[in-house]
């Protein structure tokens, strides 16, 4: 449309404007021609758009204000609300069209608000904004361009959430009203809601495939801010396209480009926009941006401040901010800086940047508990923020939350695993957690390995640390070898000598590690090394000093120190060690004067901690005087002040575990062995597993008898300890001892003779563990073997303390009085003599005993002879009778055989003569027959030839025959089987009734035959009871034979307890605990004996020494390494 | 250089305190478990218990063997002395040399004398053949903790408590030289091929070579972290190896007087002892944690 056209009034004749004229148009006469032809109001508007649209905004206010002045005039005209109606019409498109005439002044002003960075002014035009949409709003309560307007004037206030209700109800109002949409979507992008927002801009699309060019910078946006940079740069293009001028547009897409470090192209369209709108306050605060990066940082900040100056967006504002904060970072003016980044956070809390930039700022400034806040603010809204986390890691670490920091760095490391920075850091953090050791040491290492593989040179520092924590875990090869790659790298460096200042602690470290591998001399001369250099090196002293009190020269270890001393007199280092020399030379006086100088010290660097070891040492020392002191009031007040000490220590650092510890101490002192029990297992739970406490606590369970909790205790102290010692291997004797197990006994005592064959004192204990075996117990009677071998035991005990007896005189005559092994382990020639008078005293019993037992033996030997004779008697008695037996049942089988065969002789008699009666019969009967016969044939002779065939006599004939025939034939084949018949009989009778009473039933008249076979029935029972009555025999005979020997013998000895018993009782009488006596430890016998108190009180100093020494070596150790990882991580950082 | 070998894990119910290369197939060991026991090396490595010594009735606390590799001497805490024919396995003669009298002892090389340090300082000699107490060598009043032969039989060696070295003739019985090595006890010594160097091991944690024929001591040499309980010199004088209470074996070179090689963890309690195959090219050693461990050449040492 290229010209507006306006009607003529009262004629079908039109003027036509054309638009591109219309800039150049005095609205003056526009309005005169309006009027004139009294144009439609949607005309005037044309007009008033046409001429905003080509930038003459006063014509437009010139066009328009004076309509809405008539609106205002009430009208004189009945019928007309105001002058308005009265001169255009009353009817509804009149009221609609100015309608639209308030909108758009509404929209211009929000629009010249929005655009207004003057406070006063923009309020200005937003309120006469306001009140023209009230005033539209009076006029139509539910037009939707209307509140679409309002929407968008609470938009540019920044009231999203209100714009949104706003717009809803318009939406709700007309779905496809276009501006309606476009401003949801924008409030819902405000919002950030942005694929809502991107919703909408599509539905727009589609309501209206053509839409003026904003709607695709919304989309534009939408994507960019979706992160669908491609989409969005066409969007961007395409907009710029339509509209070439599009100042949003090319900064939309200088963003683009930027991001893609096409910073050229980027600059080009952001000057192209700054020419065209100077004042676009995205446009000036990317150019800012541009210029921070380019690190011109004056004109950065100029041109952040205009935009800050210029925009009302709270997001654009931050940005600026930002940017100016970030000069004044980069300018050093941390101050500045801080003020700006607030600032920034202020405007827009979801400004991450700036939060970050704010809380390094924080940290620069030391207010460590603001910086967390921000940093943590920063994680909040990106839980994934690397350098946030890191941030964090290591201020949590500076706040001594390691956990906290640990969480944090874990994510971090978890998120980028290729972060050095992020492995370093945690390294510094797991140092410093108990138990951490290792993992500190592999964060290092991954550090180191992600170097390597970047093809950085790994620092020296970071090698130092590697090599320190290999060093503390024990692992000192390879940490040597770390320790040497980090002099070379240092030397690369240009530091040449291993003695150089930033040489020193690894230097320092590697000597340590050579005086650990046990080579000293390596060491000493590192030592030396750098002393030379650096003098004021105290730690050298004390590293020398404990070198040389390896070696066992105790002189020159406290000239070392004495030499420290004269360098820096109030070191408390130097001064603690001085002390604990003399308390290990049993100096205790002097080791009391050390202490005192150091709590006394007035030393700057006055350290608590050091203070606290001091007196924990002057109460191990009071302890131990108390353990010497003969005098009971003295030893209590010994005791007493040794509590009190170290309950101050307590009360300063209520966790001091050796207070703790030494408390125990004295509460076993003083036979308050429950409250002691409790203090030692709380120190272990605490989890101080340390070597003395564990002691401790085996002592104090070996005193009240548990033994089987002592022993294990005992073994694993002795696995704590490097190497084994000596004096717990003895303990551990001393619980077996009193438990009774007197193997176990022997066998702890041998490995500490082992350990210290020149120990008098070991050697007397395995004599009095073969005195307490040897003796003989009341309730066991022994073989004549056990009671020889404790006689060989006795012997060997008995010849011990001659020779323990012989040396000790010998070597008590030149024997220096302190120093001396035999001295310190408190045997005593009383002691030895008592031992040897107890053995002495045992020989008499054992030969007793001896000949009880041989004579119990000969006794058993007798019986069991007798036992073998009795069986040897049974036994043949047995065989007699077997034998006899064996006659009779051979006799009885033949005279049962004899039987039979009589019997068989009788039967074939019988039979012979039968077979003859019978023979005689039949020949009689033949004759009879013969006779009948011959009677008969008498009678028909005549027939004889035809009787055959026909007569039933003869029939009848024939059979008996045939009868007789086979009677005949009965006999005749009994007759061949005759002889066997009676053998058949006499082994169905020897064999088994069925057979027999077979026979009987056969030969049910021979009745002999059968008794007989019955007897012999009889006879086999018989023989059957005899049978089972040898098994009896046989088994009780084996019984006899081989009886459960101890059964016999407790019977035995039940008989001869008495005697025995006396013995035993008065062995019994004989104290329990002797053998601990020269052992080394005091804890235990501390209340068990007055006697053995002084004895056995200074060897309770021997474990707390031992643990105080531990305690010192550990410090000593501990605090090397970690001097040097901090002082590396403080160059490193 | 060597490397781990054959090992046998619990060779003895209880800690080894001494061990002693027989001939090239058989290792001694002796123990706290008051046993003797050998050892065949078999091919492949192996390690496989042949005999049980038993007699003595306190732990083991040294052996010794001769030079046919038959003959063997232990002495133990029960103050006796026993000859071992280490075939048989048989205690072929007992000495009783009376409460800590014997505390270690060394057998010539011929077989024919036992010397065994005692408590009151003296280096006694023994007949093999009777049993017979021959002469008492006097190195200095300190308890002697260790004795050794020179491979040639004509020095004895011994090292006492207080850190004194002798070394006697044993021809004429004349003391040759007095030697020092530290202040504390003298564990361990051993000669070396040439019967001219002379190896001790001491609590100070040095092991020291000595010049016998010069009377001088040549070297202390530190590397171990606590007592040396062991040495044992190479058959070709190349090197020796040590062993200490620290549970490390050590390997030493005999020109460069340093340590080449190190087994940190060699035993998981102490090292007692250590002992050359007489062959050479292995070595083995014992320790409380029951443990035998032979260690064989590789490449050239």
């Amino acid at each position: 449309m290229s010209a507006i056209r306006i009607p003529v009034k009262g004629s079908e004749e039109v003027v036509e404007v054309p638009i591109s004229e219309i800039a150049e148009l005095d609205p003056n006469d526009v309005i005169d021609i309006l009027q004139a032809e009294v144009a439609s109001l949607d005309l005037w508007l044309r007009f008033a758009i046409e001429y905003y649209k080509q930038g003459r905004s006063d014509a437009f206010q010139a066009l328009l204000e004076p309509l809405v002045e008539l609106h205002n005039q009430p009208s004189q005209l009945v019928g007309t609300p105001n002058v308005l109606h009265e001169q255009f019409g009353n009817d509804k498109t009149v009221k609609q069209q100015f309608l639209e005439i308030l909108n758009a002044l509404a929209a211009f002003h929000a629009a010249n608000g929005s655009r207004t960075r003057d406070k006063a002014a923009r309020k200005a035009e937003f309120d006469q904004a306001k009140k023209y949409y009230d005033s539209a709003e009076t006029v139509d309560v539910l037009s939707s361009s209307n509140f679409v307007g309002q929407a968008m004037l609470l938009v540019a206030q920044g009231e999203s959430a209100r714009a949104q209700k706003m717009i809803e109800s318009v939406s709700d109002l007309s779905r496809d009203y276009v501006p309606a949409l476009l401003a949801k979507a924008c409030a819902k992008f405000n919002a950030g809601e942005v694929k809502e927002a991107l919703r909408l801009y599509r539905d727009v699309f589609q309501i209206n495939p053509s839409p003026p060019p904003c709607v695709r910078l919304g989309l534009a946006y939408c994507f960019a801010k979706l992160g669908q940079t491609q989409l969005a740069r066409k969007a961007l293009l395409r907009t710029l396209q339509l509209q070439e001028d599009c100042v949003e547009a090319m900064c939309g897409l200088a963003v683009l480009h930027l991001n893609e470090d096409r910073v050229d192209e980027a600059m080009e369209l952001l000057k192209r926009a700054y020419e065209l709108e100077p004042d676009n306050p995205s446009v000036l605060s990317q150019l800012a941006s541009h210029y921070f990066f380019t690190q011109q940082y004056d004109k950065a900040h100029k041109l952040a401040n205009r935009a800050f100056l210029n925009s009302g967006s709270p997001t654009v504002r931050s940005e600026a901010c930002y940017t100016i904060g970030r000069c004044f970072h980069a300018k050093s003016d941390y101050a500045s800086a801080l003020q700006w980044y607030s600032q920034a956070t202020k405007e827009s809390p979801g400004n991450i940047s700036a939060q970050f930039g704010l809380g390094q700022m924080y940290l620069a400034s030391d207010d460590t508990p603001k910086a967390v806040e921000c940093f943590e603010t920063v994680l909040k809204k990106d839980p994934e923020s690397i350098d946030a986390l890191k941030a964090l890691g290591s201020l949590y670490c500076l706040m001594e939350d390691r956990d906290v920091a640990l969480q944090r760095l874990t994510k971090a490391a978890e998120i980028k695993p290729d972060d050095v920075d992020v492995w370093l850091e945690l390294a510094k953090v797991q140092e410093g957690q108990p138990g951490a050791l290792p993992k500190a040491l592999t964060a290092y290492e991954t550090a180191a390995s992600l170097l390597k593989r970047s093809k950085h040179t790994i620092p020296a520092e970071l090698w130092s640390n590697i090599g320190a924590l290999r060093h503390h875990l024990g692992k000192l090869e390879s940490a040597e070898k770390a320790y040497n790659y980090a002099l070379r790298v240092s030397e690369k460096a240009g530091f040449k000598d291993a003695f150089e200042p930033n040489n020193i602690t690894t230097t320092f470290n590697l000597a340590l590690l050579h005086e650990q591998k046990g080579e000293l001399s390596i060491a000493e001369s590192r030592y030396k090394g750098i002393l030379e250099r650096h003098p004021n090196y105290v730690d050298c002293f004390l590293r020398l000093s404990s070198c040389a009190a390896v070696r066992g020269s105790i002189s020159e270890a406290t000239s070392w120190l004495r030499r420290g001393i004269d360098i820096d007199g109030t070191n408390a280092d130097l001064w603690t060690a001085l002390g604990n020399l003399f308390m290990r030379e049993r100096e205790y006086h002097q080791a009391h004067t050390c202490f005192d100088r150091v709590m006394s010290g007035d030393s700057q660097d006055k350290d608590k901690k050091r203070d606290v070891y001091a007196i924990t040492q002057l109460a191990t020392q009071q302890l131990k005087l108390s353990a010497n002191e003969k005098v009971p009031e003295k030893k209590e007040r010994n005791l007493d002040k040794a509590a009190e000490m170290y309950r101050s220590v307590l009360v300063h650092e209520p966790n001091n575990l050796f207070a703790a510890n030494g408390i125990g101490v004295v509460c076993v002192m003083k036979g308050r062995f429950h409250e002691a029990r409790e203090i030692f297992t709380q120190v272990r739970e605490a989890g101080c597993d340390s070597v003395c406490v564990m002691l401790n606590l085996a002592q104090l369970h070996a005193l009240q008898g548990e033994k089987s909790v002592a022993v294990p205790l005992y073994q694993k102290v002795q696995k704590r300890l490097h190497s084994r010692s000596f004096e717990v291997q003895l303990l551990e004797a001393r619980a077996h001892f009193e438990d009774g197990k007197l193997a176990d006994c022997r066998r702890a005592i041998q490995k500490a003779i082992h350990m210290r064959p020149t120990s008098m004192a070991a050697w007397h204990s395995l004599a009095l563990a073969y005195e307490r075996s040897v003796r003989p117990s009341p309730n066991k009677n022994r073989s004549v073997a056990a009671v020889e071998q404790a006689t060989a035991d006795l012997k060997f005990a008995r010849r011990l303390c001659e020779a323990i007896s012989a040396t000790y005189s010998q070597s008590t005559d030149a024997a220096p009085k302190r120093t001396d092994a035999i001295a310190i382990e408190k045997l005593s020639k009383a002691r030895i003599q008592e031992t040897k008078e107890r053995c002495e005293a045992l020989v008499a019993p054992l030969e007793k005993e001896l000949v009880e037992a041989r004579e119990r033996g000969e006794r058993e030997a007798s019986m069991l002879r007798e036992a073998e004779e009795k069986e040897a008697a049974l036994r043949k008695e047995r065989e007699a009778k077997e034998a006899e037996e064996r006659e009779t049942r051979r006799l009885a089988d033949e005279t049962a055989a004899r039987m039979i065969r009589e019997q068989k002789e009788r039967l074939a008699e019988k039979l012979g003569r039968w077979e003859e009666e019978e023979k005689a019969k039949a020949e009689a009967d033949e004759a009879k027959q013969r006779d009948k016969k011959r009677k008969k044939s008498q009678h028909h002779d005549s027939d004889d030839s035809d009787e055959e065939g026909t007569t039933n006599d003869g029939a009848i004939g024939r059979p008996r025959e045939e009868e007789a025939a086979a009677e005949d034939d009965l006999f005749g084949s009994d007759d061949s089987d005759a002889d066997a018949a009676p053998n058949k009989g006499a082994a169905a009778g020897e064999e088994d009734s069925p057979f027999g009473s077979g026979v009987s039933d056969t030969e049910r008249d021979r009745a002999p035959k059968k008794s007989k076979i019955i007897s012999k029935q009889v006879d086999d029972e018989d023989e059957l009871l005899d049978l089972d009555d040898t098994a009896d025999a046989a088994a009780s005979s084996s019984a006899a034979t081989a009886p459960n020997p101890t059964k016999r013998r407790k019977v035995l000895v039940d008989d001869d307890d008495d005697d025995d018993d006396d013995d035993g009782k008065e062995s019994t009488v004989v104290p329990g605990n002797d053998i601990g006596d020269e052992g080394a430890t005091a804890v235990l016998d501390g209340n068990s004996g007055s006697q053995d108190m002084e004895i056995d009180a200074p060897e309770a100093g021997e474990t707390q020494t031992m643990g105080a020494e531990s305690t010192e070596m550990d410090m000593g150790a501990s605090t090397v390494p970690t001097e040097g990882t901090s002082e590396a991580a403080a160059q490193s950082s | 250089m060597y490397a781990a070998g054959a090992r046998v894990a619990a060779a003895h119910a209880e800690g080894i305190w001494c061990v002693s290369w027989a001939s090239s197939r058989t290792i001694v060991t002796g123990s706290c478990d008051e046993t003797l026991k050998t050892f065949a090396l078999m091919p492949e490595s192996k390690l496989l218990q042949q005999r049980e010594l038993l007699g003595h009735s306190l732990g083991v606390v040294s052996v010794a063997t001769a030079a046919d590799g038959r003959r063997a001497c232990s002495s133990s805490l029960d103050s006796h002395i026993r000859l071992w024919d280490v075939e048989t396995g048989e205690s072929t003669r007992v000495i009783d040399a009376g409460p800590v009298e014997a505390w270690t002892v060394a057998i010539s090389p011929d077989g024919r004398l036992i010397a065994s340090g005692s408590h009151d300082g003296n280096v006694n000699l023994w007949s093999a053949e009777t049993g017979e107490k021959l002469h008492a060598l006097a190195a200095g009043g300190k308890f002697v903790m260790s004795v050794g032969f020179s491979p040639d039989g004509a020095r004895l060696a011994c090292g006492a408590s207080d850190g004194g070295v002798s070394v006697f003739d044993v021809p004429t019985h004349k003391p040759l030289a007095k030697l020092r090595a530290g202040s504390t006890n003298v564990r361990t010594c051993a000669f070396a091929a040439d019967s001219t160097t002379l190896l001790t091991g001491s609590d100070d944690a040095h092991v020291s070579l000595h010049d016998v024929g010069a009377g001088a001591t040549i070297a202390s040499l530190e590397g171990h972290a606590s007592w040396v309980l062991g040495v044992a010199c190479a058959p070709d004088d190349s090197h020796f190896v040590s062993c200490s209470s620290d549970h490390s074996v050590k390997v030493w070179d005999m020109a460069q007087r340093a340590c080449v090689q190190t087994f940190a963890e060699a035993h998981a309690d102490q090292a007692w002892a250590v002992a050359f195959d007489p062959q050479g090219g292995r070595f083995c050693s014992v320790g409380d944690d029951k443990a035998i461990c032979v260690y064989d050449a590789v490449g050239s040492s």
